[in-house]
């Protein structure tokens, strides 16, 4: 008989288990190796503390699952709305993941059991915060033995934040080449000479590096050595101290004032978000992304009315910005994201797999386009058509925003340039449009030359 | 301290001179060699911390006990 379940194709490493889903419903199976620790797990307390300080995905046991192969047992995770990966994140969200994950290492010690890995892939934000979703990340500690995942940890999370806070933020691209986490050698490479005189940097990264690099070829008989309890506290907390002292440079976070759009007065701005809330409240999305959201202004017209919300922008600092006001104000239904829409996430992994392309993880129920399309019309030369195909591919809803070449912000755009689009007129992209949705209403914002669209996908 | 990062330094010229190879055995050995290392280094820097703190509560109470004394005597003299 043909199973009918989907092994999720992210969750293959580890023999502990595995995901699948199941009429709709993401399940999480335990396999009989991993007993002794899951039983630890709950029976020390360390789950409830865990979950009650939202730092690990709660779960509920599933009734009558399927048991495949050498089952345990099946639990149901909670459900997180958007799966994002790290080179998604801006500076502080992968520094929060870190900062998790070593807060979790320190807390599962103390209720003696370790992380048994240490994934960015793990983490993923819920809540507006980041959370470990794999429950079965924790083994039962064995005094004296070392942290197994302390090269992955300094891979995943430490190289890349110490790359983008002392050469540049685009770095975090790295991860999108290196599944396993930035190759420590490269970033030693990388990394300016004054980050050997910073003693955490000079031991977790470049002596790390050189170590394994020396080893390489050599076999080391692990039971021969071991390390303290003690020792290994004093190594995660060198490892927090060390992340906690990274920051942006200031250069970076020097933001210049990103809606001083002159095409919009307060009357024709206020118009626009008053024609966004209109056109939310006819779409009724539970999930929106908003493209080119920048800081996230339009897209809390949708997360403050509770609806889940991705906020994508190509400018790292404009997520940054925007993720710092998320946790300032504790929000918890948007999620700022990077996202080169002219180059999307791929499926990427084994067999190509393993983390999903941006429209694998769609469609959205409503998406939001907001001065947008003119950049990638005119900048990356994307036929009307084409645009509208892929946004048909994305979304059930379309809130759009027209703007004419004739407006000020397009003319920037052409002015470097000859005029190659004799067919960038509301004309056509209404024709276009109509090939793949159905226009409900069109409003014209007051006092500027711009038009807002909700469209339907046919 | 001076001392302890020395013999960092000297670990730091000992790994440089390695010759750079692509990790295809075991990329986990360098790695557990050297959290070994760091381990033993920073928990060391911790007992050394605990012992100082101690060593410099004892000195102190010491001290101030023996003050106390010295006014006690000096207040029964006057």
């Amino acid at each position: 008989m043909a199973a009918n379940y989907n092994t999720i194709p992210s969750s293959f490493r580890d023999p502990s288990g595995f995901m699948y889903s199941q009429h709709g419903t993401l399940y999480r199976q335990i396999n009989q190796v991993y007993q002794p620790h899951f039983e630890h797990l709950i029976k020390s307390g360390l789950y409830i503390e865990l979950a009650e300080n939202k730092l690990l995905i709660s779960h509920e046991e599933a009734r009558n699952p399927e048991k495949i192969g050498p089952w345990y047992k099946t639990i149901k995770p909670e459900v997180i709305p958007f799966i994002s990966y790290p080179y998604e994140w801006s500076f502080s969200q992968l520094q929060d993941a870190a900062i998790t994950t070593l807060k979790i290492q320190k807390l599962a010690l103390k209720f003696n059991m370790i992380l048994k890995d240490a994934s960015a892939y793990n983490i993923q934000f819920a809540n507006g915060r980041p959370t470990l979703i794999d429950t079965l990340s924790f083994e039962i500690y064995q005094p004296g033995r070392p942290w197994v995942a302390y090269r992955q940890f300094c891979q995943h999370f430490l190289a890349p934040l110490t790359l983008m806070s002392y050469q540049d933020a685009r770095l975090n691209q790295l991860s999108r080449t290196f599944i396993d986490g930035t190759p420590l050698d490269l970033a030693s490479s990388l990394l300016p000479y004054k980050t050997y005189l910073h003693p955490s940097l000079l031991i977790h990264l470049h002596l790390h590096a050189k170590s394994q690099q020396y080893y390489a070829n050599k076999t080391v008989k692990s039971s021969k050595y071991g390390l303290k309890q003690k020792s290994l506290i004093a190594l995660i907390n060198n490892l927090a101290a060390a992340i906690k002292k990274l920051k942006l440079k200031t250069r970076q976070t020097e933001w210049a004032e990103y809606y001083s759009d002159t095409n919009y007065n307060s009357e024709s701005f206020a118009h626009k978000q008053q024609a966004v809330s209109s056109f939310l409240n006819l779409a009724k999305p539970k999930l929106v992304w908003d493209l080119g959201a920048n800081t996230g202004r339009f897209s809390r017209l949708a997360s403050d009315q509770g609806i889940n919300t991705i906020a994508f922008d190509i400018d790292l600092l404009a997520v940054e910005k925007n993720y710092r006001q998320v946790v300032k104000n504790n929000e918890k239904n948007i999620l700022p994201l990077f996202l080169d829409l002219t180059n999307p996430s791929p499926n990427i992994g084994w067999a190509n797999q393993e983390r999903m392309s941006i429209i694998k993880r769609g469609p959205a129920d409503t998406i939001m386009a907001l001065a947008l399309i003119h950049h990638l019309i005119i900048s990356n030369n994307v036929p009307l058509q084409m645009l509208a195909s892929f946004f048909s591919k994305i979304c059930s809803y379309l809130i759009i925003e027209f703007v004419p070449k004739t407006d000020s912000n397009a003319q920037k755009l052409l002015a470097t340039r000859p005029d190659i689009f004799p067919n960038y007129t509301q004309a056509n992209f209404e024709k276009e449009f109509n090939a793949f949705f159905n226009i409900i209403d069109i409003k014209k914002i007051v006092k500027s030359q711009r038009s807002l669209y909700l469209m339907k996908r046919l | 301290m001076t001392l302890l990062f020395k013999v960092f330094f000297l670990l730091l010229l000992f790994f440089l001179t390695a010759k750079s190879a692509y990790a295809y055995l075991d990329p986990g050995s360098g790695s557990f060699i050297i959290q070994i290392v760091i381990g033993a280094f920073l928990g060391g820097l911790v007992t050394t911390k605990i012992y100082y703190r101690k060593i410099k509560t004892t000195v102190s109470n010491i001290l101030r006990k023996r003050q106390n004394n010295n006014h006690k005597n000096n207040g029964s003299k006057l």
